[in-house]
């Protein structure tokens, strides 16, 4: 259910200018070109927010894309400063007992986890969203806004990538996967988990079909638990292609290890939903980096290498050409079963 | 009114005496914190698996593959516990007859506790990955085979886990052993070669039998260890579908849908297993009169040195330290981790990058002061369990309800007593979550068996003939402690608080759960950075922490000592 938002909240009307959807490691953020007006009631938001100071941000995110967000917030509000905290699997725990105990933790969190939200809301742990503020009207009637205290913040992308040491003739799409030469242990791919990957490995059934899927089986891949290591595995060699590779490892290519990565499309992306706790030790701060997310602005900086959940937004790709595959917890556990018998675990 | 202790087993009938009220105060005491601390997170567990009549354990029941899970957690623990004791022993026995001049390698051993376990599995799998492992590489090299091939050694296999595994646990059969085997009395083996056994015999009919306590406590503790082993086969298992029972509970403690329950209900067995192991500790040390070698009338003299003592101690070292501690090094000096040992691309940039990180140095000083003031407390309590232990005015039964509820922490994976610590120090009527003090209350808890059976393996050794000694001479029971059995167990204090903080400041499993999101220790950096990072970060964070608890390792054996007063008489 929607919350009313209140008349004389003037939308803000900044347009963010098309750059092109790059391969390479940044995609610039165009700046605003018109200036936001600011309400009366957004105005005390943050007055009192500058007051408080800071704001603490649990997140799943990479470092360097959290860094790039705090550092365009704290440029445009600098009496605000962000704390990051990189919560870890036991988060849902945590802010549990946080909620239970009124410890201080959390002010706002970005998890990958869709189970935190509705178990917070239910026990009337999440705070709504910042109606007042000047982003979020924009948000009104898209997927994206997912109720009146959770939205959509991004898409963490999910690709194809390689060895250019081991691979002589470069892959363009998931067809080449089955390639006679990947044979034998050269793929790498993610485990299937209720809470993760099996939304990607149904979205890859979806596209791809079955058929596809069984073949991929057939290659006697290498399997893994979670990306990083996958990552660390095709940057030494011991796999030739993975599957299940993000754009952030591109900075390894930076670094000079020999990779190249390709962006799929249509590209599956993991939701990362953002809310506010009602427990929060800096509510009105908090108000105030949701509303920052929201923004087209904020938007851009998050989607840097990863993609919006705004249309209109440039990020590493857009908004329309990622498909989440959202469907209900009971179908991906299904699914985990069905994935089990195709690759013999 | 006063008693004296006769030899081992006298008592004499007495009439109800105040005093024996007042004598009781402590040991009831000592159960009762002892107790509170471990047994009150358990039963806030348990509660959650027996909640609506037990459905978590038939929930249990139906996790996809549970018998084959069972079986490879059965066969992960044997294996891993037979290489641990062979090496174990061979290296305990080998560091007590080492030359005086190099007794400095009896330290060895003990290294491999000083590296992070995510640090150390990484370090094998850069050394054993089938295709780009240093060592296999190598290996084709020598063996002239295809260079771009795979093997001949793949770590990502059940055999290699438990090699891997049951390197690490060596270490803590060693501590075990070696602190046994450092109070044997070499006049015994004279006295065995004088009558004509030879060194095998002597060794098997003399001192296996002697140093029984400390194989019966390492072999139990190695067990559940290996029993409760998680980051091996969580780092190494995937590929090759090898789970283990603490994986499975992981997975619904962290991952969803999160059933607490079932977690509670998976880590049932591992807990009936303590409880059997402890039960079948106390009848093979029944009597434990027979495992004295101190005598009164002179000190005991320490085994014969031999040359040939360094060959165990150096092959190990080059396996376990040198091996895995080289690849770490070689990858945290590199841009990126490959296969090609490019020393021109070297640099510190990651180590750099690791002391730039402003959660590194909350981690390394919440890690130390927490880690610090837990082995501090904790060896108190060891103390005065293992005297407890020791004290034959005290019914049998009491001691082995106080020896089983002390010892129960090993046999509960840490994932699963940081569950237990979450819901015990959340909720009323204990609120402590959020605080560094519930980080103290649950380090206390996780070592008091080790500190327990580390002081106690020696204490063993020293039998109440000291103590009858001192009491005549006069001194109190405070005086004979502080002067008799506090220098005598100087050295097993000094390791049991060293292997402590290094465990402690490795500890992330039961960290995760119960601490506070801004509250960083050393183990949780390390967890994140694998979770999220580059192995270079990775080894250069890793290298950073085996410093760290080396410097504590180092300050807690020279507090011990490294010999005991007797030694040096």
């Amino acid at each position: 259910m929607h919350k009313r938002i209140p008349s004389g909240v003037l939308l803000t009307g900044a347009v963010i200018a098309a750059a092109g959807v790059p391969s390479t490691l940044a995609a610039e953020a165009a700046p605003a070109v018109v200036a936001e007006a600011v309400t009366p009631e957004w105005q005390a938001v943050l007055d009192a927010a500058n007051d408080e100071g800071e704001v603490v941000w649990y997140h799943v995110n990479f470092p360097a894309e959290v860094e790039r967000v705090v550092e365009a917030f704290e440029a445009k509000y600098p009496d605000i400063d962000v704390e990051t905290v990189r919560v870890l699997a036991e988060a849902q725990a945590t802010l549990e007992a946080e909620m239970s105990t009124g410890a201080e933790g959390a002010d706002i969190v970005t998890v990958a986890n869709r189970d935190i939200a509705p178990t917070l809301r239910d026990a009337g742990g999440l705070s709504p969203l910042p109606a007042d503020g000047p982003h979020l009207a924009a948000w009104e009637g898209t997927d994206s806004l997912l109720t009146d205290d959770t939205f959509v913040a991004h898409y963490v992308l999910k690709g194809i990538a390689y060895n250019t040491d081991l691979v002589s003739e470069p892959l363009t799409s998931y067809e080449d996967l089955l390639r006679p030469e990947f044979a034998n242990g050269q793929i790498g791919v993610p485990i299937a988990k209720a809470g993760g990957s099996a939304a990607f490995w149904m979205f890859l059934e979806k596209h791809m079909g079955t058929e596809f899927v069984e073949a991929l089986a057939e290659q006697e891949p290498r399997f893994y638990e979670t990306g990083a290591p996958m990552d660390q595995a095709l940057i030494a060699g011991e796999i030739s292609v993975s599957i299940y590779s993000g754009p952030t490892i591109l900075e390894e290519q930076a670094n000079g290890a020999p990779i190249e990565y390709v962006q799929v499309r249509p590209s599956w992306g993991a939701p990362i939903d953002a809310f506010g706790v009602a427990w929060a030790t800096h509510p009105n701060a908090a108000q105030i980096l949701l509303d920052y997310l929201l923004s087209p602005e904020g938007q851009a900086v998050l989607a840097t290498q990863s993609a919006p959940a705004l249309t209109g937004v440039n990020g590493f790709i857009n908004f329309e050409d990622v498909d989440p595959l959202v469907a209900p917890f009971a179908e991906f556990e299904a699914y985990v079963e069905k994935w089990n018998g195709i690759f013999g675990r | 009114m006063s008693h004296v202790e006769l030899a081992v087993g006298h008592r004499t009938a007495r009439r109800f005496n105040p005093a024996t009220l007042v004598r009781w105060i402590t040991p009831v005491a000592a159960l009762a914190v002892v107790g509170a601390l471990i047994l009150y997170p358990i039963a806030r567990l348990l509660q959650k698996a027996l909640a609506d009549g037990g459905a978590a354990y038939r929930d249990a029941l139906d996790v996809n593959d549970l018998g084959r899970i069972v079986m490879t957690t059965a066969l992960l623990a044997v294996g891993s516990l037979v290489i641990a004791m062979v090496f174990g022993v061979t290296l305990g026995i080998a560091s007590c007859r080492l030359p005086y001049r190099v007794q400095w390698l009896g330290t060895l051993p003990l290294l491999p506790l000083v590296i992070p376990a995510v640090a150390n599995i990484v370090g094998w799998a850069m050394l054993f990955s089938p295709r780009v492992g240093y060592v296999n590489t190598l290996l084709r090299w020598i063996l002239r085979t295809d260079p771009k091939g795979s093997g001949p050694i793949d770590i990502y296999t059940t055999y290699g886990i438990i090699i891997s595994t049951g390197l690490a646990l060596t270490s803590f059969v060693y501590v075990f052993v070696r602190s046994g085997l450092m109070n044997i009395n070499a006049e015994l083996n004279d006295a065995a070669a004088a009558s004509g056994a030879s060194p095998l015999l002597t060794i098997r009919t003399i001192t296996v039998p002697i140093i029984r306590p400390a194989l019966v406590y390492g072999a139990g503790v190695a067990l559940l260890l290996g029993l409760g082993q998680f980051t091996a086969p969580l780092l190494l298992g995937v590929n090759g579908n090898v789970t283990v029972l603490s994986n499975a509970i992981y997975q619904r403690a962290a991952e969803p849908p999160i059933d607490y329950g079932v977690a509670a209900a998976l880590a049932s067995p591992l807990l009936a297993t303590g409880i059997v192991i402890v039960i079948v500790q106390r009848f093979a040390l029944r009597d434990r009169a027979r495992y004295v070698t101190h005598a009164g009338r002179s000190a005991p003299r320490p085994l014969r040195p031999t040359r040939w003592a360094v060959v165990p101690i150096a092959l190990h070292a080059v396996v376990a330290i040198v091996l895995p501690v080289g690849a770490l090094v070689v990858v945290a000096l590199s841009p990126f981790y490959s296969r090609d040992i490019d020393m021109a691309a070297f640099s510190l940039d990651n180590f750099r990058a690791v002391v730039d990180d402003p959660g590194l140095f909350d981690g390394i000083r919440t890690s130390v002061v927490v880690s610090v003031a837990a082995v501090v407390i904790v060896l108190v309590i060891g103390y005065l369990v293992s005297e407890l232990l020791e004290s034959h005015w005290l019914p049998g039964w009491f001691r082995a309800a106080l020896e089983f509820v002390t010892f129960l922490p090993v046999g509960v994976p840490a994932v699963v007593f940081g569950a237990g610590f979450l819901f015990a120090y959340s909720q009323e009527p204990v609120v402590l979550y959020g605080t560094d003090t519930v980080l103290i209350v649950v380090y206390v808890t996780l070592m008091i068996p080790y500190a327990t059976r580390l002081i106690s393996a020696a204490r063993v050794s020293l039998g109440s003939e000291y103590a009858a000694a001192s009491r005549t001479s006069g001194a109190g029971v405070m005086r004979t402690h502080a002067c008799v059995y506090l220098p005598l167990l100087r050295p097993a204090i000094g390791g049991a608080a060293g292997l402590m903080f290094v465990l402690l400041t490795h500890e992330f499993a039961a960290s995760l759960l119960v601490r506070s999101q801004q509250t960083q220790v050393m183990g949780t950096v390390l967890y994140g950075l694998w979770t999220s990072s580059s192995y270079p970060l990775v080894a250069a964070m890793a290298l950073t922490m085996c410093v760290i608890s080396a410097i504590g390792v180092t300050i807690a054996m020279v507090a011990g000592g490294g010999k005991s007063l007797l030694d040096r008489v």
